[in-house]
């Protein structure tokens, strides 16, 4: 099959992309990289075979510039019809093949037209990439030959061997006839282990019944021993028990021998002896108790008969007791006696000391009458207060007019004294005010007028001028024109101004404005006519006028002079008369008039001060006579205020008098007084007390010693003038003792009833000890205690006789048993003796150790058994065992199986490579040998491929044989595509061709050996369209060289 | 009207009995699959206990002799026990894994444990406070191989009679999926007007007779390799006042098998597929409703995927990992494996319309496994390891079609190898 046209619609980089010019031989497609070549390889493949998944991760060249991703291609078939092959990846996805009848076809028509040619067929038969011969690099020698041998098989860079080597590594991983690491052999292993470990637990589980039965067996063994261990444990026991009596049994013996020798006696009281004994000491104890108590009776008695009393002493105790009691009181009082008596007249006389000072006539009986309540301190305060206040104000007045006359009508008169030097001064200088005054009125004027004076001398001299030229000038033309009196006009106004008032006076001055205004208006155009009048004279002639003018000129001027004249004249006499106000002899010129200004300011402000200080005088007379006035004033006062005071001053002098005091008595030294009074009134108090207390003292020594003494009379020890306190005490001494010593007697009396008492106590017991004592000796059959000892005895003796051998008994019974057995036991007994007893006894022993040691040792054996039973009963290991064996035998299974597959894949493999060897082989490596010596140019002609090796030889022009690896790489590799190119040639003849796709191979080719593969690319055009693609011009240039009916494609970048 | 009663029939309990076609497993997952069959045992009686049924029927293959495992008889020996102290009688038949001539301990049997002897058919009776309510007939196997039709042996049921229950361990109708021991007809079984069969012996939960009577296999309580998929239980028959049973259908199973099919036609990438296989895990989990579970995945279709899965390794990478997954679960899904039966992308027919050598190594393969003689030679080029001592002992012989389905595997492996480049 050949492509015809290829046209893309949108893939890649293309769109609306057509390439016609395609040979059924060599076409090269040249671009640059990036141009698109793969692309277009891509979508050939693509148009073919189909899109791929979007998913599947391989470059989907979507229409990058647009249009329908797909396209077709226009291929032709061997008998030259031609095909439309379309395919686009939207839509349905199925291929559209158009038959030159215009009939379509679809998947099935395309694969009967590809010859059932699929990617795969045509990637690895038709496809020659640059990584296929850039590999032969990177391998070694055997992948090589590997390579090469596949070459000529058609599938593409798999080397067959290669996978032929790997199926049987992989197998070999499973399982190996000898060893034990592949998977399958230590699987083996393994289980055979399982197996074994799980026989040995079948032997134990076998084992569990036989166990079992030696359980029970000896189970019952034990059964038996122990049985026969008990028996003789009984009868050991029995035994021993023999001989633990005998000893009992002997004892029992003696005791009723003796039993035999003592004599009977019925009863005896029990503790006999001891009840004895205790009696009699205690008879004893009694005895001597009485004794005892009979001699202190007789003590007492002594004692008693000492003591004698004093009964009057006794009689008086209270009274005694009582002046005991007071004793200290009356000391201190006696003590404490003089002390007051001075105290009392040290106070007389400090009352005295007070009294006087009060006054000299003051007694007490002016003090008691006097009142110092605090009231009447109130009035004394008062009047002292207002006293006070009267002297105050007295005082300040004083001071007051003091202060007027002394300080300010000095100073105002001190003042006037010095203003009035200073006028005196001044008065040199007084200068008439009035005349002052004028000069400086006229002053002013004068200078005025002096200017004026001046103005109108140059008025005059100007006039004089103008007259002289006037004069010069002038025809004498001057008419004195009648001029036209006022006085019309102003009583024209006088009218109206009366009518105004007239108008005014009547309510109704608007007529009368109306009437002054025309009126005055009227008078006004009269003036006017009046003046203007005179310039209208005769109207002549231009001379005339002329002379009119200067006339009237001339006329003009005269007048003015005139005028002028009388000015002047008057200017001086006015300036003249200033003159002389001034003091000035004549008119003065302006320096005079200067000076005499500047005379009159200082005159003048002379003058103004001198006023000044004149008024200040004024002022100050005034002041001094308004004081003087003030002073006047306040002496008025001071005068009152006195005779106030004198009012107030005899006013506490008549209280003074009434209240009995000294007149001289002011009235801060009346309360003084006061407090004096007080401090007396005070001490009379305190007088009276010490008086009282004096007394009280007296009296109770006076008491005290009257009661002492009359106890003492009574007591019939009076003495005479003895010290009271001294008797007292003897006395009380005495008092005392006599109370001791009835006391003592008292108590001696007590002591001897008690001891009555107890004497006849103790009595009454000693009888009933006695009583006791014979009873005792009665009941146990005695008539002397020495009987009753010896009884006692007896008795005693007995009893333990019986009591042992009773205990003996019980002994004995208590092993035996009580009834039969017992009795049983005492024959045997009788009929052993001891000696056989113990030897018994040891036998016995003997044999039950035996036996216990043989029980042990039994049952040992079968706590043995017991466990092993046990652990075989919980043995789980057997179960976990077997899952094992199951997951390995699966496993093994599984593995086996894989092995299998790897197996019969290497064999049928192998047989396919035989087939392929003996079937295709020849045809292809006839092929590749042409191929093959094109391309050497010759060097070598052959190629073998010996059966049942899979190798491949090649043989030199000299018929020698050469392995593939002692050829050169670039020998290889023309090896290599005569191989390919052979079985391309091979294939083509059994099946559809389709073209073959050159991806720029021989780039790496030098040119020696570039040219050769043209050769052998020449040859293979003969039975296919080879499409080559490459981004080398040089390689253009060699490939259309050599082959030159080849078609050039180019492809442009975009 | 007689009284009320109820009994659980099972059979087949295989306790202690390895769980086959599972070739490699994790410890935990192991100790679980040991246990797996008295776990389920013990939710029987768990079951019996509970309902307070009057008797247990046990229609033999209690356990598989050949193991003597004194464990499993222990266990079953103490679970009877539990049934003695509920007072709850067992009545058990022997079957060809557990003939009475087999290997057994020497235990002693609970009182309330009736086993049938080998000899004939024997009846006994079942007493309900002092009232006769059922009798039931039964035989054990009293060796392996028998077989004869016991089902000829059993008295017709006498009129008068209470409910009457025959056991039987035995091989209905010619079924040939079975091993043929005491072959049988239904006929055989329903012409004996009993009123109840507890069969045992097809480890399938079947009903083959719905009622009048009802005549059940209830199936093995728990599954224990790949072909014994699905839910596995016993029946609770209840028996009303009026003699009528009706059975329900119990699941006591605590490990399920599971096979699901996965197609990668339209996966691409690995990834895609572990997302799937994780999605069946998932949808397997649930129908397993908290129990563990066992699965095997079986990769079918064709699509670009079938070459990277051929790789060697890549399956078990990614069993490896999703078993890693699973690690910690309590209820877990063990993968057991992935199997691998996808074919490459391209069609086969057209690899075998080539003209190159892939084409002529597809026809040899077609050759090869169409010609007996063929098939024998090849059969030969894997000697080495049949019949090596190891081999011949623990291997299997293949069958035909066995091996027909490994020569198919060599031929995609053939492919994968020779071709096996994308698009490009």
């Amino acid at each position: 099959m050949k492509f015809e046209e290829i046209y893309i619609d949108g893939f890649g980089i293309f769109h609306n992309y057509p390439i016609k010019n395609l040979t059924p031989g060599l076409t090269i497609f040249i671009g640059p990289n990036e141009a698109g070549k793969s692309t277009i390889l891509s979508f050939q493949k693509r148009i073919l075979f189909g899109f791929p998944d979007r998913r599947s991760g391989l470059n989907l060249y979507p229409p990058l510039a647009g249009g329908n991703h797909g396209g077709r291609l226009i291929i032709s078939n061997a008998d030259n019809t031609r095909y439309t092959i379309e395919r686009y990846s939207k839509g349905t996805h199925n291929v559209k093949v158009i038959f030159p009848d215009g009939s379509t076809g679809g998947t099935t028509e395309l694969s009967n037209l590809l010859g059932h040619a699929n990617k795969d067929i045509f990637e690895n038969i038709y496809a020659f990439g640059l990584t296929e011969l850039q590999d032969f690099e990177t391998l070694n020698s055997e992948a090589v030959k590997g390579r090469i041998y596949s070459a000529g098989t058609g599938i593409g860079a798999v080397s067959l061997s290669e996978v032929q080597k790997n199926l049987e590594t992989e197998a070999g991983s499973f399982f190996k006839e000898r060893g034990s690491k592949p998977e399958i052999n230590a699987i083996f292993n393994e289980i055979k282990k399982i197996d074994s470990r799980l026989r040995e637990i079948e032997k134990d589980t076998q084992n569990f019944d036989r166990l079992h039965k030696e359980l029970e067996e000896i189970t019952k063994e034990i059964g038996y021993v122990e049985q026969e261990r008990n028996q003789i444990r009984t009868k050991s026991n029995h035994t021993t028990n023999l001989v633990t009596v005998w000893d009992d049994w002997r004892k029992i013996q003696e005791a009723e021998e003796r039993l035999q020798k003592i004599p009977e006696i019925e009863n005896f009281p029990e503790n006999g002896i001891e009840m004895l004994e205790r009696n009699i000491e205690k008879i004893d104890e009694l005895n001597e108790s009485i004794s005892e108590k009979n001699e202190r009776l007789e003590k007492i008695k002594i004692q008693k008969s000492v003591i004698r009393i004093d009964e009057k002493l006794i009689g008086n105790k209270d009274k005694i007791l009582e002046l005991q009691k007071g004793q200290d009181k009356y000391i201190s009082a006696t003590k404490g006696l003089p002390t007051v008596e001075e105290t009392l007249k040290r106070d007389k006389e400090g009352l005295k000391g007070l009294l006087h000072e009060i006054g000299p006539d003051w007694d007490e009986e002016k003090l008691s009458n006097f009142d110092i309540s605090i009231p009447t301190k109130e009035t004394v305060r008062r009047k002292h207060n207002t006293l006070e206040e009267a002297k105050e104000k007295i005082r300040d007045t004083e001071k007051e007019v003091q202060g007027i006359e002394q300080k300010d009508i000095k100073n105002i008169e001190e003042e006037i004294e010095e203003v009035d030097k200073h006028l005196k001064t001044q008065s040199l200088q007084q200068i008439d005010e009035k005349k002052l005054e004028q000069q400086r009125k006229s002053l002013p004027l004068l200078r005025i007028k002096y200017q004026k004076l001046k103005e109108k001398e140059a008025d005059m001299r100007n006039l004089d001028e103008k007259e002289e030229l006037f004069t010069i000038l002038k025809p004498h033309r001057a008419e004195p024109l009648p001029t036209l009196p006022i006085w019309p006009a102003f009583m024209l106004i006088a009218a109206g101004i009366v009518s105004l008032i007239l108008s005014i006076f009547g309510n109704d001055w608007a007529i009368g404005i109306s009437i002054l205004a025309i009126l005055s208006v009227s008078s006004i155009i009269y003036i006017i006519l009046s003046r203007k009048e005179l310039p209208t004279t005769t109207p002549e002639g231009f001379e005339d006028k002329e002379a009119e003018d200067l006339i009237k000129r001339s006329k003009d001027l005269s007048e003015r002079r005139n005028k002028l004249e009388s000015a002047l004249q008057k200017i001086k006499s006015e300036i003249l008369s200033n003159a002389e106000i001034c003091d000035f002899g004549d008119i003065p010129d302006p320096q005079q008039i200067e000076n005499k200004d500047s005379e009159l300011r200082a005159a003048s402000e002379n003058q103004l001060k001198l006023n000044e200080l004149k008024k200040q005088q004024e002022m100050r007379d005034q002041k001094l006579g308004k004081l003087r006035e003030e002073a006047n004033t306040v002496k008025k006062k001071l005068e009152a205020l006195r005779k106030e005071e004198e009012k107030a001053q005899k006013d506490w002098r008549n209280w003074l008098t009434e209240k009995g005091l000294n007149l001289e008595l002011t009235p801060e030294g009346t309360i003084d007084i006061f407090a004096t009074i007080k401090t007396c009134l005070e001490k009379k108090k305190s007088i009276e007390e010490t008086k009282a207390r004096l007394n009280a003292i007296q009296e109770s020594i006076e008491e005290y010693e009257t009661k002492v003494s009359s106890v003492l009379e009574d007591c019939n020890r009076k003495n005479e003038e003895i010290n009271v306190i001294v008797e007292l005490e003897k006395i009380t001494g005495e008092l005392n003792q006599a109370i001791e010593d009835s006391k003592t007697l008292e108590q001696l009396d007590r002591d001897e009833e008690n001891l009555k008492l107890e004497l006849r106590t103790l009595e009454i017991k000693l009888e009933e000890r006695q009583r006791t004592v014979s009873e005792l000796l009665s009941q146990g059959f005695a008539e002397s205690e020495t009987e009753f000892r010896e009884n006692a005895r007896n008795w005693e003796e007995r009893n333990k006789r019986m009591d042992e051998i009773i205990q003996r008994e019980q002994n004995i019974k208590r092993i035996s048993g009580n009834g039969k057995p017992y009795f049983d036991f005492i024959n045997e007994l009788e009929e052993t003796s001891p000696e056989d007893l113990e030897e018994k006894e040891l036998q016995l022993k003997e044999r039950l150790e035996e036996i216990e040691n043989n029980l042990s040792e039994v049952r040992e054996k079968r706590g043995g058994i017991a466990k092993e039973i046990e652990q075989i009963e919980r043995r789980e290991e057997g179960s976990f065992l077997r899952m094992e064996k199951t997951v390995k035998m699966q496993k093994l299974k599984k593995n086996s199986d894989e092995w299998s597959i790897l197996t019969l894949a290497r064999t049928i493999m192998g047989k396919a490579i035989e087939k392929y060897e003996q079937e295709r082989q020849p045809e292809v490596i006839k092929e590749a040998q042409s191929f093959f010596s094109k391309t050497t140019l010759g060097r070598y002609s052959r190629i073998y491929a010996p059966l049942d090796e899979a190798k491949i030889y090649v043989e030199d022009k000299d018929g020698r044989r050469k392995d593939i690896q002692d050829l050169s790489r670039g020998t290889t590799e023309q090896l290599y595509l005569s191989l390919r190119f052979g079985f391309v040639r091979e294939f083509s003849k059994r099946a559809e061709s389709l073209p073959i796709v050159f991806d720029d191979i021989l780039v790496n080719f030098d040119p020696r050996r570039f040219r050769a593969a043209c050769e052998a690319i020449k040859e293979l055009t003969k039975t296919n369209q080879i499409l080559y693609f490459t981004c080398h011009p040089e390689t253009v240039d060699l490939l259309t060289e050599i082959i030159p009916d080849s078609k050039l494609v180019e492809i442009p970048v975009r | 009207m007689v009284q009320e009663f109820s009994f659980v029939h099972t059979a087949d309990l295989h306790l202690d009995s390895p769980f086959k076609g599972i070739s490699e497993i994790s410890s935990e997952v192991s100790s679980e699959l040991t246990n797996a069959t008295f776990t389920a045992f013990d939710k029987i009686i768990d079951l019996c206990i509970e309902k307070q049924v009057d008797f247990l029927l046990i229609a033999g293959d209690v356990y598989d002799g050949a193991d003597r495992s004194l464990r499993a008889q222990l266990r079953f020996r103490d679970g009877l026990k539990r049934l003695s102290e509920a007072e709850i009688k067992a009545y058990v038949v022997h079957g060809n894994h557990d003939p009475l001539a087999g290997w057994s301990a020497n235990l002693d049997w609970p009182r309330n444990v009736h086993i049938f002897g080998g000899e004939s058919v024997e009846k006994v009776s079942f007493e309900k406070d002092g009232e006769e309510i059922a009798q039931i007939y039964g035989i054990s196997f009293h060796k392996r191989d028998i077989k004869t039709n016991l089902a000829l042996e059993y008295p017709e049921k006498p009129n008068g009679a209470p409910f009457t229950i025959g056991m039987l361990h035995c091989n209905v109708g010619s079924d040939t999926g079975h091993d043929p021991y005491a072959p049988c007809t239904l006929e055989n079984l329903i012409s004996k007007n009993y009123d109840y069969w507890a069969l045992g012996h097809i480890h399938k939960k079947t009903i083959l007779n719905e009622d009048n009577p009802p005549i059940i296999y209830p199936g093995n309580p728990q599954g224990l390799n790949p072909k014994e998929t699905g839910v596995r239980g016993c029946f609770l028959v209840k028996v009303d006042q009026k003699g009528d049973p009706s059975q329900e259908f119990i699941e006591v199973d605590s490990i399920r098998w599971f096979v699901k099919e996965l197609s990668i036609d339209s996966l691409y990438t690995e990834q895609e597929l572990i997302t799937e296989i994780h999605n069946r895990i998932e949808k397997i989990r649930e129908e397993a409703e908290g129990r563990s579970s066992v699965c095997r995945i079986l990769l079918t279709g064709r699509g670009a995927l079938h070459s990277s899965i051929a790789l060697k390794g890549v399956l078990d990478d990614i069993l490896k990992d999703l078993r890693e997954n699973e690690e910690g679960e309590k209820q877990f899904v063990w993968i057991e494996s992935i199997e691998d039966y996808t074919n490459p992308e391209i069609d086969r027919k057209s690899l075998l319309e080539r003209k190159d050598f892939i084409g002529d190594l597809l026809k040899l393969f077609e050759e090869f496994s169409h010609d007996e003689n063929k098939i024998a030679e090849l059969k030969e080029s894997l000697d080495p390891l049949f019949t090596s001592p190891s081999g011949r002992k623990l291997l299997e012989s293949r069958d035909d079609e066995h091996f027909r389905d490994l020569i198919k595997k060599a031929e995609t492996l053939c492919l994968d190898k020779l071709i096996g480049g994308k698009f490009t």
